[in-house]
Order: C-alpha cells, then structure tokens, then sequence
C-alpha cells in the first residue's frame, strides 16, 4: 500500500461500507425498538388459535325447584384429522355401516367447514351403548374413531307419562347453531360460529345466564398448522340457572287441558254457519295462568306445540319446513304472547268501568250507573231512518230487561251496544272528527289504555304482539284512500263495536290476563314476570345459591275506585254462579265465589268465532294464598262459555290443589 | 501520515506457532481473529436455536455445521500457512480454475437443487459449492491482473478485467445464482475503485451492472419465483402467501424481538418454523427474534470489527496486491452482510445470499473463512 490515490479511494469504499451498516443500524433500531410491540402481536396472531368450548348450560327450573330443562350427556362419536389416506377409508366405510349411513354422508361431514380444523370430526351423535362398544372392541376396524361424552338440553316434564313432547316448548324456547344475523350481533360477547345460542323463549330470554364462559384455549401451531401446546386456558365457567315463576304442574295441566279442550270443540257443529254443514276447526289455542298479587307467570300455553326435545342436535330440515308449512297452523308461534284476537264479550268489563268512571249521561237524563236498566228485545238498531242498521246479540236472543250485573252475566251486547252508542250521542255529535283520546267520545278507548291495552305488558318475552285499540287515528291511516269521507270520521258503529269488543279490537291472552289481573288486585298492573331468580349452577332447592333476585315489577296504577270495581264483580261472579251465567255449566260444581269471569265468543272475518273466557279466583284471604287469573283462548274454536271455560276451570282444578284433575268437559254450543 | 512496515523487536518468537503456522503469533491480528471466533461462535448457536425443530434430531444441523466449522479451522490455517504472496504468482491458475469449476457444476456432474445447478454431492451427504470457493478465487485472480497492469489501467485494461469476470458471472448465471453474482460485482467494482480506476469509468461500469441486473430480471433468464422475490421488497403487501410472505415474516420475527429479544432457544417464530429458510439465507431472524435489538446490534458491530481490521490491514499491506486481496474481500463481505440483513428487515431485495460466519452451509462457511484467513495472512506478513 503505497500511494496516495490508492488511500484515498480505499477509504471511499470503506465509507461507503460504513453507510450501509448505519443504514442496516438503523433499520434495526425501527424495527425492533421502534415497531416492536405491533410487530409482537402480528407474530403472536400468526400462531396462536383459539378454541372455545362451550360451558355447561344452566337449568331452568319451576317455582318449585323442579327442573325444567336440564342437560344430559350423550356419547359422540368423532373422526381424528391428519388421518393417512388409507385409514380414513376404512374408517369411513366401516363406520358408515355400522351406524347405517352412507358412506358420503360421514364424508361430507369430514369436509363440512363448520368444525374447527384442530379438532376430532363429529360425525354421529347419540350412538347407541352397542355400537360404541363394539367400536371400541375393533380399534383395527375404525382408525382414528374417539367417543365424547357431550351435554345436550333435556326437558323432564312432559304432558304425559311417555313420548309425549316436553311442557313449555314455547315458553322454554330451544337453543341451536348460532346464525349469521345473531353472529354479527353476539360476536363482541366471544360467541363463535359454532356455538349454540337460545333461540325463542327463556332460552333466548336470559341466554346471557344460561351460557356461562366457555373454555377458551390458545393453542400454539407452527408453520404448517400442526399443534404444538396450549399457550393457556381459561377454564369454563358453568352458566347459571334460571328459576321461574312457572308451576310445572300447572303448566302441564293447562297444556293437556287446551289440547283436550280443543279436540273436543272439533267435535262440535259450528252452529252459526247456515250454508250446510261442518264443525269447528280449533286450529288452536293459549292458556295464561298469571298471579294477580305480582304479575307471576303461573303457566303459559300455546297449542299447536312443537316438541323441543327434537331441536337438540339442531333442527333437522324437513322437520323444520313441516313445522312452518302452510297446514302446521304456525305451531312454532306462541299464541299466548304472540297471537292477537277480538276478545269479544271479555271486553265489557273495560266498556263498563269506563261508563262507570266517565258517568256516561244517559238517555233517561242520570249518568250511569249499575243499576242503569236498558230493554234488550235481541237486536238495536240505529242509522238514519230508512237506512237503519241492526245490531244484535248472539242468536238474536232476548234478554229483557238488564241493568249491568244481569247484562254481564247474560253477555247481553245489546247493553253494551247502548253504552257504545251513548259515548257517541252524547259527545261524539259536536266533535267527531276530533282524534284526541281526551275527547270525552273516547271514554272506552281510554279505559282500555289505562289496563294496559295497545301496548306489550313488558314481560321481554320475545316477538309479544301489542294488540290494537281502534281510534280515530286508526280509521283514518286505514282509509286513507278511501273516497267516502265518512269512513275518517268517529261513527257511532265503531263506538259500538268497540263495547263490545269487536271490529278492529284486537288483545293478546297475557294482555287479557294482565287487564283482568289489575280489576282483580284494586288496580295493580304488573309487568307479568316470567323468573324470580338466578342461582348458581347446581343449586338445590335445599341450599339455594341466589346470584341475583328479579324482582316483581308493578307497571302501572291504575286509579281504580273500589266503589266501581264492586259494580263490576257481580255481574262477573254471576258468569259462573248464576243459572243464567254464561259459564255456569262449566263451573257448576264450583261454590259461588269460587271463580269469576266472563267468556267472550268473537266474531272474526273469514274464520269461526273464537271462544274466549277469563277466570279470576278469589282474593287472598290470608298471606301465602294466591289471586290467579286464568285466560284461555281457542281459535275458530266456538263459544267462549262451552268450549274455553271448561279448559278454564279444570286449571283452575290444579291451582286448587288437584294434581290430575277430570278430563276436561266441554259443552256443546249455546249461546253467549 | 504513512505507517512504515516495520517490526518491532519483541523478543523471540513462540516456536511452536512458527511450526505450525510459519508465523510470529505476535504479528497475528487478534482482535479480528477474536471477532471471527465470537461471530462464530453466535453463529453456531443460532444454527442450533433456528433448527431445533426442523428435524427429528434436534442436533442434526447443529453436528453437521461443527464438522464444517472444524473443516474451516483448518483451511483457515492451510491459508494462513501459504505466503499470500504465492496468489499473486499463481493467480492465473486461480482464474482457471473458479472457470473449470463453475463450468463442471452446471454440466451434468452438478446436483441440482432448489432450483439451481449449484452444488457437487460428496459422500456423506455434503455437498460443495463451487460459487461460494470461486469468490475467493477470483479475488485473488482480480487482484493479482489489477497488481501486474496497476501502472496501465486503461480503458483497454476494464474492459479486459470486466470480460474477466464476465465468464464466471456468465457461468453462475447459468445456474442461476444472481446474488452470487452482485458478490461478484460488488468485488469487481471494490477492487477497480481501489486500483485508481477514474471516477466516471466507474459510474459507466455501475451503470452498466444496473443494466445488466435488470436485463437479467426482464429478459426471463431467471425464474418467476427469483423475479418475485427480488421485487417483493417493493410492495411487500402483495400477496400475503407468496413472495412477499417470506420478508414479510421476516421483518416481523425480527420486530417482534423488541429490545432484548425472546431469549436464546425461546423464539416462538423460530421455534415453530414461520420463517422458511430460517437456518440458511433468513438466519438474521433468529438473532432478532430470540436476542433482540440487543443482538443484532452486538452481531453487527462483531462484523464491523472484521471490516475495520480487513480494510486497517489493506491499508497496512505491505504490497498493491495485499491491498487488493483485502479490498475484494471488504467489498465481498461489506456487500453480503447488507445484503443479507437488509433483506431480512424489508430493505433489500431476496436473493440467495447467506450471512457470512452465521448461515448454516459449509461452503459457504469454510470459503468465507478462507478469505478471512487471507486477510490476516496479509496482516501478519506486513513485515515481511
């Protein structure tokens, strides 16, 4: 090394090296010290996968303790992955025929998607005991094939001792696989695609209790997606169990009773149809049974029913389009909160408070009042002369003279058409086009309102319907089109109608219930309620672990005078106890006292009349005695007083104590 | 300033090293030969960390990397032994044979592999890689032409030393090994700046490398999976499980060593094989991921020992020649390890270079330190 140039450019090259490795210094410095903690957690997404496995699901028990819904285990039997190719040909066939499937069946379910790559294949649930040892015994013969011991939902109480569906399908509800739009909703709360969520009902009501925490394992893979340990666990986290206000028994009894009382009213001749002959179609039902002390949901009924047992591995799909096939008649809808019918004559207990609190100025000039007397020759008729419109009661039968006891244990719709048509003489003429419920024309509207009428209870039963009190607003969204101005405006008919509980009234059972639950307790509207209480898995009745109390909610007082709920209480215990009562032959063995109520049979467009009927029991007369409210409902299935009252009272045989009570009796059709 | 060539009079000198090596171990340049041990040194553990998973037996790689670091020891000694001096004389023979090797590996009596006619099987299940030796001998055949014409580099001469190394870069591109041959451009470009080449014969030859590197890339005489790779550096979002995954897991193993890292043996990345090739080319991850910012700093500055001492000592030589062999090499080994680095961290392009001392691969180790055993032979003779 000799001249200068030689020097100079040696330390060119050597500057230049020196760049480079500040620049790879630097370069280092950004990636590890700079960028360091993103770099971490994108590594740690590289090869971390997490599993979740689901908590054992609480149970659902009665108000008594007994269980409801409980799980049980049943042997699954699953297929390993990372099989050769040749063992899982002979697994595959073997096992196919050993459980009778086909061989593309298991296959499909080995390329099914649905199943976490990291774990054994389901490919048969509930195996038989054989079958799975006889797996057992020949490892040879199935390669890869391992039994797991997995929980499913179990319903003990069943309506009758065997192969009957399970009480409470649609109050219960059922749990399945998650679905896309529950997914989206639910995925912040660590639910995956495959989990199982409640899907109607309690189930899906307090799935947020039920479910527990599942087990959440990371599991380390390396580049190939081979697992090489658990980076950690959480441990699983049983759900807790919901108690209800249910009575198991008299849920049971209910369910049995509507589905007795509806075949029976299937035997029947619909006696209103003049254009030949055919009977009722009952095409169903719903039965509440709620505590009018609190709001307590005793029993909640609804027929058609669906057995939720078969749900448990999922619905399969043909039994799925069966049961939403057009001649299921909806069975998966529960009527009791869902469903929204005329309620017919049980309205007139709300037409009468409100005449009695409104102080409706009669005809003969003296407001009303229960010893208000009005002739009833079967029919009344108003319009403009010439034009006149008649309407009657039932059967166009006559009732003479009623003052309003007699008029609600007759169910005389003359009565109420008077009152109806009183509203509108009186208030209706200077201002019937005015749509403010505060109008005095709309007494009847307002009464309704105040019972809770129009608007869900709040009992946070999934898809409660809101059921519809017609007002002036109402008829003008209706007829918005229509080119008779008449049609928006109050007319003496819709007033009419209104008493009686027909036309566009429409109320669902639990509404129905709740309404004459708070004329029964001095004006208490509850939010019914559905469970009283969480407890900690595994609870018994004897050690009682509460997490959390639910506490009875009253929604509303309603500003009821004792003076008028005891104008109305007569009339409504003569239902049953007078001779001359609508449901007199269905409570006939009953002391009067014992169950009052009012039966209604409503007229419906297109279809048979529904029957109704609404049965209170006495008050408490000392502490630990319940007030019950049974309200039963059966579509086109006849009259309220022959066909819904005695599935009434044979619950009400059961709120007495009776654990099997007679079969129910209905009575052929008369006049309501 | 000019450091004379002279020898201080330290007392006689240890016999038994002179024995062996024809040297005083006093004139020996221990702090690069200490920056070599402990590069080697992290190197071995690393090859252990990055392949403890790869096979059944965990030390498989790790043994087979030991035999070829004792077979290094010794060429390390053989060339240490040989006056460098000798290469000058002989650096025609140098030349013809990196040519007759380079030659026979793509005719039928290579092995191919991974897609390249780069390797010789030996028994025993090595192999030698001629483009790794040929490094060192073209260094000595550059050298010793540039030291015989120093007085004369004219532009006849480049373009005669050029059409030198036009043959073997010819050769290896008939493999392909493009990142061989940007080694060897970056030596022939170190060694012609060195001999006093003009500045701007150096922009032209600069020039036409880039140009010959893109015709390379264009003109479809490399593989699609080589294009991909060279170009993944520039958007290296483009497809997640392509090119782009490699660098992309590279940078993040290394970023995600943070300051000191995982710990040795404790890389998750490392351990469960995300960074293909992470014991050869991609070795620089594992230092980042398992000793962090901590290591790769500490590594890097080993390997700046050895470049401060290869270009002290071609400062200190005492003939062109010695400067020369030095200068090739510091360009070699300057431009493998930004290479090599700078493409694990994004900042490169990928090509098929190993990190010197570090990689797994006993060609490449055993030829980088035959280079390196060079350098300090040229150090220990400045004397002399």
């Amino acid at each position: 090394m000799n001249d200068g140039n030689s020097r100079f450019r040696l330390s060119v090259v050597g500057a230049v090296v020196l760049a480079l490795f500040c620049a790879l210094f630097a370069r280092m410095w950004f990636l590890q010290v700079g960028d360091a903690k993103s770099y971490a957690a994108e590594t740690e997404q590289n090869r971390i996968r997490t599993i979740r496995e689901p908590a054992i699901r609480g149970a659902i028990l009665d108000r008594n303790g007994e269980v409801l819904v409980q799980n049980s285990l049943i042997d699954q039997i699953s297929i390993e992955r990372n099989l050769t190719e040749e063992a899982r040909t002979i697994t595959v066939s073997n096992l196919a025929k050993v459980l009778g499937v086909t061989e593309e069946s298991i296959q499909t379910e080995l390329d099914s998607p649905d199943y976490s790559p990291y774990e054994p294949v389901p490919v048969a649930q509930r195996a038989d005991f054989e079958k799975l040892v006889y797996i057992k015994e020949h490892p040879e013969l199935f390669p890869g094939v391992s039994a797991q011991r997995r929980s499913v939902r179990e319903y003990p109480v069943r309506t009758a001792i065997d192969g009957s569906p399970p009480v409470g399908a649609h109050l219960l509800g059922y749990v399945a696989s998650i679905n896309k739009d529950e997914y989206k909703i639910h995925k912040s709360e660590g639910y995956s695609q495959i989990d199982l969520i409640g899907k109607q009902g309690v189930e899906q009501s307090f799935e947020s209790e039920l479910r527990g925490s599942p087990r959440v394992r990371r599991l380390e893979v390396d580049s190939r997606g081979q697992l090489v340990g658990e980076a950690s666990e959480i441990p699983a986290e049983a759900g807790n169990d919901v108690q209800l206000t249910i009575d198991a028994n008299v849920q049971r009894v209910a369910e049995d009773s509507l589905d007795q009382g509806i075949r029976s009213a299937r035997g029947y001749r619909d006696v209103g149809y003049k254009a030949g002959f055919r009977n009722f179609n009952a095409t169903g039902g719903a039965v509440v049974v709620l505590d009018a002390s609190n709001g307590d949901i005793v029993a909640l009924a609804s027929a058609p029913t669906f057995d939720i047992s078969a749900f448990t591995n999922g619905i399969p799909l043909d039994e799925y389009s069966r049961l939403t096939g057009p001649d299921s008649n909806n069975p998966l809808v529960d009527r009791a909160v869902q469903g929204q019918y005329a309620p017919g004559s049980t309205f007139k207990m709300i037409t009468a408070y409100a005449a009695l609190r409104d102080k409706l100025p009669m005809e003969d000039g003296n407001p009303f009042d229960d010893t208000y007397s009005f002739y009833d020759k079967g029919f009344i008729k108003f319009g403009a002369t010439g034009q006149e419109r008649e309407y009657q009661n039932s059967g166009r039968t006559a009732h003479g003279v009623v003052n309003l006891p007699e008029a609600l244990t007759v169910s005389s719709d003359v009565y109420f058409y008077n009152i109806g048509l009183e509203y509108w003489r009186v208030f209706g003429r200077g201002n019937e086009s005015d749509a403010d419920l505060a109008q005095p024309q709309y007494g009847i509207q307002r009464a309704a309102q105040e019972f809770g009428f129009g608007e869900t209870t709040g009992s946070g039963i999934q898809g409660e319907a809101k059921g519809r009190i017609p007002d002036l607003a109402f008829k003008r969204s209706l007829n918005g089109t229509n080119p008779d101005p008449s049609s928006r405006i109050w007319l003496p008919g819709d007033a009419m109608n209104l008493a009686v509980g027909q036309g566009d009234v429409l109320v669902t059972p639990l509404q129905l219930a709740a309404a004459y639950g708070a004329l029964a307790n001095g004006g208490t509207l509850y939010q019914p309620r559905l469970a009283t209480r969480i407890l900690k898995a595994g609870s018994s009745l004897g050690d009682p672990r509460v997490v959390r109390n639910l506490p009875v909610q009253p929604s509303r007082k309603i500003d009821l005078d004792p003076e008028i709920a005891a104008k109305i209480r007569p009339g409504l215990e003569g239902v049953t106890c007078s001779s001359a009562g609508t449901a007199s032959g269905a409570f006939v063995d009953y002391l009067c006292g014992q169950v009052m109520g009012k039966t209604g049979t409503a007229q419906t467009t297109g279809k048979q009349d529904t029957a109704l009927f609404v049965g209170v029991s006495p008050p408490q007369a000392e502490p630990g005695q319940h007030q019950y409210v049974v309200c039963v409902v059966v579509e086109e299935g006849g009259f309220g007083g022959s066909v819904a009252a005695p599935i009434a009272r044979r619950v009400f045989d059961a709120l007495n104590g009776d654990p099997n009570p007679p079969p129910v009796r209905t009575n052929p059709p008369e006049i309501d | 300033m000019t450091l004379a060539p002279r020898r201080l009079d330290r007392g006689p000198a240890d016999s038994t090293f002179r024995r062996l090596t024809g040297l005083d171990w006093r004139d020996l340049d221990w702090v690069m030969i200490g920056a070599i041990v402990a590069i080697l040194a992290l190197g071995l553990t690393m090859v252990a960390s990055a392949t403890r998973s790869l096979t059944d037996n965990p030390y498989y790689f790790l043994q087979r990397q030991s035999a070829a670091l004792a077979v290094g020891a010794v060429a390390f000694l053989v060339v240490l032994r040989i006056d460098y001096r000798k290469w000058r004389d002989f650096s025609l023979l140098a030349y013809i044979a990196a040519v007759a090797m380079l030659f026979l590996v793509v005719s039928p009596l290579g092995t191919n592999a991974k897609g390249a006619q780069a390797w010789f099987a030996l028994p025993g299940g090595f192999h030698f890689e001629p483009s790794e030796w040929s490094k060192f001998l073209i260094i000595v055949a550059l050298a010793g032409y540039v030291n015989e014409h120093r007085n004369d580099i004219d532009p006849w001469r480049i373009t005669v030393i050029l059409g030198l190394a036009l043959v073997p870069i010819g050769l290896v591109q008939l493999q392909p090994d493009l990142g061989t041959n940007m080694v060897f451009a970056a030596i022939v470009i170190g060694l012609l700046t060195v001999a006093g080449v003009k500045g701007r014969y150096l922009v032209v030859i600069a020039l036409l490398a880039a140009t010959g590197i893109y015709a390379v890339v264009t003109l479809g005489l490399l593989k699609q999976y080589q294009i991909d790779r060279l170009t993944s550096v520039l958007n290296p979002n483009a497809e997640q499980l392509g090119a782009a995954y490699n660098q992309n897991q590279s940078k993040k193993t290394i970023g995600a060593g943070g300051l000191t890292g995982a710990g040795l043996f404790q890389g998750k990345q490392t351990g469960l094989g995300y960074v293909p090739e992470q014991h050869t080319d991609f070795i620089f991850t594992a230092v980042g991921e398992e000793l962090g910012f901590v290591g790769t700093a500490l590594l890097l500055s080993l390997f700046g020992i050895v470049m401060w001492r290869t270009w002290r000592t071609a400062r200190l030589s005492r003939d062109f020649f010695g400067t020369l062999v030095c200068a090739g090499i510091f360009s070699m080994f300057g431009f493998q390890i930004f290479e090599n680095i700078g493409m694990t961290m994004g900042i490169m392009p990928v090509t098929g270079i190993p990190l010197p001392l570090v990689s797994y691969g006993g060609s490449s180790l055993v030829a980088t330190l035959a280079c390196l055993a060079l350098v300090v032979n040229v150090h220990a003779r400045r004397f002399t």
